[in-house]
């Protein structure tokens, strides 16, 4: 429940439960207060009755005529207490006379549409309050969700693309002090962001600039090295070694800056091009190893997906795909790839265990032991999928991993 | 053949110096943009090797210069990082290649062999080692004038070691040049090892010699007594 609509509720309830007290105690007590005044009168008039009435006098009709009160004779025991009721908008109340001859029942009425008028006035009174409340309310509520919090909501809008460190951002002034101090205070945040940001990416740019030139010589006179003409077979061995170890690290490294790059969200100029066809392309680059190990691979494709986005990154998505569904093949397992609507799957044979839902798109988390895979692939992927807005999910399915690509938000509609 | 490196770093640039000597290349380096520049206005050459970052300047600032003074020169442009920005510009101002640090030194030599083939005799050029002939431009082989049928692999293959001929060619630059960063490297070694069995029996079968040999499994090394022509 938002904000605004919580306060509202609270207002509501209030309002309601004070109208509505004051309705409850208005209404009973000027009710009672009415019905005794109609009660004391029967009473007053019955009194009367007693002093001037005389039985056997044929004046019974005249009892009434004068004072607004109906008489009646019933006959019938008598019962010792007044009774009182109440029909057809008239007070009744029968009471027992005591005359030398006999007792006599009599049956006193008044009307009463004074009281009823009373009540109507009351409930009224209290209906045009609460409906005149709960208008002003909720005229209050629109002015304060138009004015106040469309100022709140602008700022949210801002922080919701989440673009804080990419770029500055302006959050605008506000006539509200609240909102004011507030976007005063997001405006910092995202100017040290930016600021954050930009000296994290430049030492990044740095590191792999300084990296790669010792890097490279090392590779350079290690290669320069291996020419001599009086090297030994240990001595080769040796070379060969740190030859492995520098790949390695230079593995590491540039799948680290692709890393950052796409989170940097570089790279995001975009062209038209058919997903299929960047598909054939991995597979070309793949048919060797595939070959070699023997894995069976089939495709059922449905569809072609024409799409609109960076070709090199989606290239690099299907590699690392493919890529992980040899390296973590069985040999003469197989792979099934799928284009079927806005979906990409693949699917491998492998470990007869679901990976780690959510550890394995992150870096450097890898199940196997071949030193080979940096770990880096999974996370490239996810960082590529988030930056392309293509959704990416894994599963466990018919004893397959599965990695399945929803590439519906990038189709190329034109 | 003349080659003209620009390149700040004075270790790389012995380095590569040294690999391209070996080859009885005539070549020169240049440590800064300043240098480099007057060399490039000084005297002609068949391949510049130019890196983007110098410290004086960016190296890319200096094609101009050189597509001015020198028509037929071969350019290579070398980036420590893969900037895409620094190799569409490099590409558009007229640089025939681009190299990104860490290089494999084979590749490097690969490389502006092939520039310079196509820049001198326009990709049609034959090499002649021992009794192969490689036809650069049709792509084809012969040996003993006998035509050998090899796969595109094999036949990229060979032209690396031969453009490396006499030198220990490692199998992860072999891995890189024929497939790229992306493939499995410990699976790439198999299938060098394949491509190579089927590229000796050829050669073989056609009465050529054995010019390949392996080297303690690090890599291979063509090997032929014969000065470059």
């Amino acid at each position: 429940m938002s904000l605004i609509n919580r306060t509202f509720l609270i207002f509501i309830l209030s309002v309601v439960l004070v109208v509505g007290t004051s309705y409850l105690v208005q209404y009973y007590s000027l009710s009672n207060q009415a019905y005794s005044e109609v009660r004391k009168g029967l009473r007053q008039h019955r009194q009367w009755i007693e002093y001037n009435y005389t039985p056997g006098e044929a004046t019974d009709t005249a009892l009434s005529e004068f004072t607004g009160y109906t008489v009646e004779w019933i006959s019938g025991p008598c019962s010792g207490r007044d009774t009182f009721f109440e029909r057809d908008d008239r007070m009744f109340m029968q009471s027992c006379m005591k005359f030398r001859d006999a007792d006599k029942v009599v049956s006193i009425s008044t009307g009463i549409e004074r009281v009823h008028n009373i009540q109507r006035r009351i409930n009224f009174v209290h209906l045009y309050i609460l409906g005149a409340l709960l208008l002003i309310l909720f005229t209050i509520k629109q002015l304060a969700f138009n004015n106040i919090w469309s100022q709140f909501h602008k700022s949210l809008d801002i922080l919701k693309k989440r673009e804080l460190h990419i770029k500055r951002q302006h959050f605008p002034e506000s006539s509200i002090r609240e909102i004011s101090e507030l976007n005063a205070e997001l405006n910092e945040l995202s100017a040290f962001l930016t600021r954050a940001y930009q000296s994290q990416k430049e030492f990044i740019e740095n590191l792999s600039h300084e990296l790669f030139t010792p890097i490279s010589n090392i590779r350079g006179q290690l290669e320069l090295l291996l020419q001599s003409e009086n090297l030994e077979e240990k001595d080769v061995k040796l070379i060969a070694k740190a030859l492995e170890g520098l790949e390695r690290l230079i593995r590491v490294n540039r799948a680290l800056i692709l890393l950052t790059k796409v989170e940097n969200r570089q790279q995001v100029e975009k062209q038209t091009f058919s997903l299929r066809s960047v598909m054939d392309q991995v597979l070309d680059m793949f048919e060797d190893q595939v070959r070699v190990h023997g894995i069976e691979l089939s495709k059922s494709i449905t569809n072609d997906l024409p799409l609109h986005a960076n070709r090199g990154l989606v290239e690099i998505l299907l590699i690392n795909l493919v890529r992980n569904s040899i390296i973590h093949n069985v040999d003469n397992g197989s792979i099934l790839i799928k284009m079927e609507g806005n979906e990409f799957s693949i699917s491998n044979t492998g470990s007869p265990h679901s990976l780690k839902g959510k550890r394995i798109f992150k870096r450097f988390s890898s199940d196997s032991e071949d030193s080979q895979s940096v770990g880096l692939g999974l996370a490239i992927s996810k960082r590529i999928c988030a930056a392309s807005g293509i959704s990416i999910r894994y599963d466990f399915y018919d004893d397959m991993h599965r990695f399945r690509l929803d590439f519906g938000t990038v189709l190329n509609k034109g | 053949m003349k080659i003209l490196v620009i390149e700040d770093d004075v270790e790389m640039l012995r380095t590569i110096l040294r690999y391209l000597d070996s080859f009885g290349f005539v070549c020169e380096g240049a440590r800064s943009f300043a240098d480099g520049a007057e060399k490039i206005g000084t005297y002609q050459y068949d391949c510049i090797v130019l890196d983007v970052n110098l410290t004086d300047g960016n190296g890319l600032d200096l094609i101009p210069a050189v597509k001015e003074s020198q028509e037929h020169t071969g350019l290579l442009i070398l980036s420590a990082n893969d900037k895409v920005e620094d190799r569409i510009r490099g590409l558009d101002e007229g640089a025939d290649d681009y190299l990104t640090k860490p290089f494999h030194l084979a590749e490097l030599n690969a490389r502006i062999r092939s520039i310079v083939r196509r820049k001198k005799f326009n990709g049609s050029n034959i090499l002649e080692v021992g009794s192969l002939k490689i036809d650069t431009g049709a792509q084809e082989v012969t040996v003993n004038n006998e035509k050998l049928k090899l796969t595109r692999k094999e036949y990229q293959l060979l032209l690396f070691l031969v453009s490396n001929k006499n030198k220990v060619v490692t199998k992860m630059s072999i891995s890189e040049h024929i497939w790229g960063d992306y493939i499995d490297q410990a699976d790439s070694f198999d299938f060098i090892y394949a491509h190579l069995k089927n590229l000796r029996k050829k050669i073989l079968e056609k009465g050529g010699e054995d010019y390949i040999q392996t080297v303690y499994g690090i890599g291979y090394k063509f090997t032929v007594n014969e000065p470059d022509k």
